[in-house]
């Protein structure tokens, strides 16, 4: 039942066989590929809308749709396993946090894989998998949190901006391999990025620090995900 | 508070613009949440799937574009 996930080699039919075609020329592919998928794959892309509707030149991915399929994950009794596939340039602090809360206490076997980019709090969900893959042309941004809005210039302010940071941090350390020290010292890093402070990780560098598990894409994600999930069955 | 790389006013442009509707909505058709354009004539366009199921994805009746009725 597992190896189907893989072997699958039906291409996806184009839109317009559907007209041309009865359904039963099209197959039963549908229905009996999605009986034999124990893995469940939820990609993250563009920003991560939080407590704002974003306006619409955005790409979103909305915690309301996330979370209750985490949920489901967790209490369904097919899926084994869930890979989480990030391209995102990061997003809403609260709505990444809870995501990757989720995601980091899942009783079901995780694996991550940044594809593109996962930038900011995007760096929080990548490391919330029990395991991680990045593959190399792949890069993740780490920089301060920028201040929008009125802005008070007291130093509660910058306090306040620290706490925030520091949650975002902790979170990071906690579920990767990665000092404090050294993310810190990335973040606050200059002459990296043009207008900015920070550091741009690309695909290896991201490993080499601890943040990352391993280099790899899909095949070696799944891989790793199968992997899990039978050490989990012999428990 | 976003945390992101794209500039906030980027993100945030026209967000105190009148709320534009975009026409989309998330519809279930045939047990799938999905984001769809609704047609003039009541139908609807498939936009993008929200299911975490992959199996969905390669599903012919789900692919982006299609056009479907809403009993």
């Amino acid at each position: 039942m597992s190896d189907n996930i893989i072997k699958q080699e039906t291409p996806p039919q184009p839109p317009e066989s559907i007209n041309n075609k009865s359904v039963a020329d099209m197959g039963d592919n549908g229905l009996t590929a999605t009986r034999d998928s124990n893995i469940h794959c939820l990609t993250i892309i563009g920003q991560i809308e939080g407590h704002i509707v974003l306006p619409p030149q955005n790409k979103t991915t909305k915690y309301e749709h996330v979370i209750p399929q985490l949920v489901a994950v967790e209490e369904s009794r097919e899926v084994e396993g869930l890979l989480v596939v990030l391209n995102t340039v990061g997003g809403d602090v609260e709505a990444g946090l809870a995501l990757a809360e989720m995601i980091a206490t899942l009783s079901k076997p995780t694996v991550s894989l940044v594809l593109g980019g996962g930038h900011s709090i995007g760096v929080p969900l990548a490391v919330s998998t029990d395991y991680s893959f990045i593959v190399p042309s792949a890069t993740m941004t780490i920089h301060p949190i920028r201040m929008s809005g009125m802005i008070i210039g007291v130093p509660q302010t910058y306090e306040y901006f620290n706490k925030m940071q520091d949650r975002i941090l902790q979170f990071i350390c906690d579920h990767s391999h990665i000092t404090i020290g050294k993310l810190k010292e990335y973040m606050l890093k200059t002459g990296e990025l043009a207008n900015d402070i920070g550091t741009v990780l690309i695909g290896e560098e991201a490993t080499r620090c601890g943040l990352i598990d391993e280099i790899g894409g899909v095949s070696k994600a799944i891989a790793k995900l199968k992997q899990l999930i039978d050490e989990r069955k012999q428990v | 508070m976003l945390y992101t790389i794209i500039p906030l006013e980027v993100v945030l442009k026209g967000v105190d613009d009148d709320a534009e509707i975009k026409g989309r909505e998330i519809i279930t058709y045939q047990g799938v949440v999905m984001e769809a354009t609704r047609q003039n004539d009541g139908k609807y366009r498939i936009e993008r799937i929200l299911s975490i199921d992959p199996m969905i994805y390669l599903d012919a009746r789900f692919q982006p574009g299609n056009i479907i009725t809403l009993i």
